[in-house]
């Protein structure tokens, strides 16, 4: 089944949004990672559904990209999404295995307050 | 330095064509022009820069219809102003090899802010940007190759 998703917040741009937060009609909380673009265009990102906890530590920094895509692949709550664009995004459960493409290549900490380098 | 202005001001005061053919509405009005300016862009290879690391996602994907912010953004290209270049992280860093240094004065486009890390800028850039002025600097993964 697809589920319709709607942009809270977009973390990180480079050329295109590579990593946001969304919200599905029930009101569940989604984390985004672009690692594709179709031959139209559209964007694809792997996408956890994810508790407010998760969520809330991730954007604090203190959660790892690849430990929260990894626990939602564990749990069966990971969703290919795709972004027509930002009015227009769709997830649909995704039953295979992360690859490599799928995640990021070193440990990813969200930096809150970017003037700050990380310790 | 990068100056706050209107797009109407600034296209009074520079005689410049985009490099590309912008949708309406794009370049914003509120926008800043670059004086010597310093910026980087990410590059696809670790010695040199290319015509394609400037490329907007619009360029490659002319035929896509864009609506909301995506269709401003889509037409410009990422900076990042930092003054720590090898420490720049995106989550998605794979394509990326190299960095490129840029310097930026009003003739060479205008800026605005964008997304949630304020060291992040869209840049929208004129013809008269050559992009043999960019100059490649060392960072961690071109450090390790080489």
């Amino acid at each position: 089944m697809k589920k319709t998703l709607k942009i809270t917040e977009i973390l990180e741009y480079y050329d295109i949004p590579q990593l946001f937060t969304a919200q599905d009609t029930d009101g569940l909380d989604y984390l985004c990672l672009g690692f594709d673009i179709d031959e139209s265009g559209n964007l694809i990102y792997i996408s956890a559904q994810l508790s407010k906890y998760q969520l809330n530590s991730f954007l604090n920094g203190d959660m790892d990209l690849s430990y929260i895509l990894r626990f939602a692949e564990t749990k069966e709550n990971l969703y290919l999404v795709t972004m027509f664009d930002d009015e227009n995004i769709t997830a649909k459960q995704f039953y295979g295995k992360l690859n490599s493409k799928m995640l990021p290549e070193k440990t990813y900490f969200f930096n809150p307050n970017p003037m700050l380098q990380p310790a | 330095m990068l100056k706050n202005d209107r797009l109407d001001n600034y296209l009074k005061h520079y005689n410049i064509e985009w490099a590309v053919e912008l949708p309406e509405g794009c370049p914003p009005q509120d926008i800043l022009v670059p004086e010597n300016e310093r910026m980087y862009r990410l590059t696809l290879n670790t010695d040199k820069v290319t015509e394609d690391d400037f490329k907007s996602y619009m360029e490659m994907f002319p035929e896509k219809k864009y609506n909301g912010n995506l269709k401003v953004m889509a037409a410009g290209l990422s900076l990042i102003s930092t003054n720590e270049p090898q420490s720049i992280i995106l989550p998605m860093m794979k394509k990326f090899y190299g960095i490129a240094e840029l310097i930026l004065n009003p003739e060479d486009g205008v800026l605005q802010q964008t997304g949630k890390n304020p060291e992040h800028y869209t840049w929208w850039r004129t013809k008269k940007f050559d992009i043999n002025s960019a100059k490649i600097i060392k960072n961690e993964k071109n450090t390790k190759n080489n």
